[in-house]
């Protein structure tokens, strides 16, 4: 990976006006065969925020895993693809690694734990640079500092000489970022980057993102498992359960008007800081995986025996909203109209 | 009386340095002087950011470390002045619950065998509950008491954890970050769990997060913390729907909301969480703070009485001044 010979592509704007997108994308564990994720299918735009939202096992780390091509050893892609633009960029076909390295960059949950602890924040920048831009000597320090200033960072000249131990986790998030973007690209993955920072530390960093998302025009997809930071800065959502989608489209009328039971309980079990109502609890535990049927159907109050054979495929419910359940919750709308009956 | 008291009590840290002493000692104030009482049956939650000394002042209430200085008692007896027996027969009226349930239990041992492992420890303890029924109390099949840690879900380790805690029947739990490890679903059903189980058995306890949304759902007040100090204080919903110190009206506004269209109103905090081996002069918060004043470098605001139950630590509360962002 780090051939000096090489010089990336010039042209790539067939694929950085496209979309980032995973088609029926399927996941099944190496050994027992298990299926881990199944037949998930969203898309990024360059410019929008779109969140997975999941709680542990639901698969949406694996998802941008895949979407990176760094799916851990125990598992394996069975189905599915990833598209830039109109080219396949699964795994190791063709120029996937070239095109994912120049037009997606990532970061995680840990930023001190990605970060070597033997490298200045100058060196692993200078590293960056010169991988993707061909940038070194004074050009380089210019467009390192240059990225620590539009990541909010104050005195680049001194952080430059830095090592990661010397950073608080907020800083090494916003190097992580400032790293991210010094290939320009055009999407960043982001799994949980707020979860391991405090509260007022998580708040600037999710302006950060939104921010660059409006600035730089870059495509965001965020993975989380809180439904507040959706609320904060998601355009679009993409709610995970037991590796399926349960329900997808526009953040706020999905938070707002859930139409998918688990969403649903999911928003109920989220305490809320300015309501009086304690949450409300999903009895189990995201743990159990029935043999067959809607991965949530133990868990649900609605559930059938028709949940509990085939699972229901995504369908479009409203526009832009898409829900897999055979008993999605009435519409706003419709919730609405029967008040009204209801009253007179 | 209060059940559990803290009078000026501080916690010093020696950290760093060599064996060599090439590189010189810090020390780190972990916790500067509280105060705070929690009486028998309420449940006092204290919140701040990493670093703020919420842990160590949770050990230092249960009197698993001796304060640098300032006094802790508990139902009436100053705990450093207590021989190792008296110490004991106290303790087995208080318990600490954690974040990790896997690392509080023994994977070596049973569930029924851990939770009356406290009541062997603390023969004279309380009445001894059947496993069964500890098992029942916290929602769990009886049946599992054979099985092992390794067997159950986060959510089953954290109320056998909780199971183990009420053993002893204690009148003081101290829970740190209880929940922060779980899923947002079973989150709720510990949650709901410690609800009901304060309801039922009384407990006075110190709920320990960082979470603010949790907090308003288990406790009756709230203490925040800032580099050691306390600097505000009152009953939760109080202060949480008026916050009074600057940077509690920070830490509420930085907490996602999930209300549409509830974006928050920013008082957006400059800088880092603070560094408590380096404590700035005056108001420890005043390099971060919007409205900070000249006096606030230089000045330490103590903790004053500010409306019904409530108290603040900040110059601009004492003097009367308004800061309140527009409602």
């Amino acid at each position: 990976m780090r051939d000096g010979s090489r010089v990336p592509p010039a042209d790539l704007s067939a694929v950085e006006d496209g979309r980032l997108a995973v088609r029926d994308l399927t996941i099944a564990a190496r050994d027992s065969g298990g299926i881990l994720v199944s037949g998930v299918a969203f898309s990024v735009v360059p410019g929008e925020t779109v969140a997975l939202v999941g709680e542990s096992g639901s698969g949406k780390s694996l998802t941008i895993l895949a979407m990176l091509g760094l799916l851990p050893g125990g598992v394996v892609q069975t189905a599915g693809d990833v598209r830039l633009g109109g080219s396949d960029i699964t795994g190791f076909a063709g120029d996937s690694i070239r095109l994912r390295g120049r037009v997606i960059a990532a970061i995680f949950q840990d930023p001190q734990a990605s970060l070597d602890p033997r490298w200045t924040v100058g060196r692993y920048l200078r590293d960056q640079l010169f991988r993707h831009r061909r940038l070194r000597g004074a050009a380089a320090d210019r467009e390192a500092a240059a990225l620590l200033d539009g990541v909010g960072l104050p005195q680049p000249e001194r952080l430059m000489k830095s090592y990661p131990h010397e950073l608080s986790g907020g800083m090494a998030q916003r190097v992580m970022i400032a790293g991210a973007l010094a290939a320009r690209p055009r999407f960043l993955l982001a799994d949980e980057p707020t979860t391991a920072l405090d509260v007022t530390t998580q708040a600037q960093i999710l302006d950060l993102l939104a921010d660059l998302q409006k600035r730089e025009g870059l495509g965001v997809l965020l993975v989380t498992h809180d439904l507040g930071v959706v609320a904060e800065i998601a355009h679009r959502v993409v709610v995970l359960y037991g590796g399926r989608i349960m329900e997808t489209g526009d953040a706020a009328r999905v938070l707002g008007h859930p139409r998918h039971p688990y969403t649903a309980a999911l928003l109920a079990a989220m305490p809320d800081i300015t309501d009086d109502m304690p949450p409300v609890a999903i009895p189990g535990h995201p743990g159990e995986r029935p043999a067959s049927g809607c991965p949530f159907h133990p868990r649900c109050g609605l559930a059938t025996s028709a949940c509990e054979t085939a699972p229901p495929s995504l369908r479009e419910i409203g526009p832009e909203q898409g829900v897999a359940c055979y008993h999605p919750l009435p519409s706003a709308a419709m919730t609405q109209g029967l008040i009204r009956y209801a009253v007179g | 009386m209060p059940l559990v008291e803290a009078q000026g009590v501080t916690k010093h840290f020696r950290v760093g340095g060599s064996a060599f002493a090439t590189i010189s000692r810090a020390t780190v104030k972990a916790v500067a002087g509280a105060d705070l009482a929690v009486d028998r049956g309420e449940t006092l939650a204290v919140v701040g950011e990493s670093g703020c000394g919420k842990s160590t002042l949770g050990r230092l209430l249960l009197g698993l470390m001796p304060p640098s200085s300032g006094r802790v008692m508990f139902d009436g007896h100053d705990l450093a002045g207590l021989g190792s027996p008296a110490l004991r027969r106290l303790r087995a009226r208080m318990q600490l619950v954690f974040q990790n349930p896997l690392q509080a239990l023994d994977p070596r041992m049973s569930v029924g065998e851990q939770i009356v492992e406290p009541t062997v420890i603390h023969p004279a303890a309380g009445n001894r509950l059947p496993v069964a029924d500890l098992l029942a109390q916290v929602g769990l099949d009886p049946a599992l008491a054979g099985r092992f840690p390794h067997q159950l879900s986060g959510g089953q380790r954290q109320r056998v954890v909780i199971a183990r805690a009420m053993a002893t029947q204690p009148d003081f739990i101290v829970f740190d970050e209880p929940v922060s490890a779980l899923d947002v679903s079973v989150q709720a059903q510990i949650i709901r769990l410690i609800r009901d189980l304060q309801t039922a058995r009384g407990f006075a306890s110190v709920f320990i997060s960082h979470d603010l949304r949790v907090v308003r759902h288990v406790a009756d007040r709230v203490a925040v913390m800032y580099l050691g100090r306390i600097v505000e204080e009152g009953p939760v919903r109080a202060v949480f729907a008026e916050p009074l110190h600057p940077y509690t009206q920070a830490l509420i506004a930085a907490v996602p909301r999930l209300a549409p269209g509830m974006r928050r109103v920013r008082v957006v905090l400059k800088g880092e969480p603070p560094n408590p081996a380096a404590i700035p002069s005056g108001c420890p918060f005043h390099p971060r703070c919007p409205v900070a004043e000249y006096d606030c470098r230089t000045h330490a605001p103590a903790r004053v009485a500010a409306g019904p139950a409530r108290s603040v630590a900040c110059i601009r509360v004492a003097s009367g001044s308004t800061f309140l962002p527009a409602a």
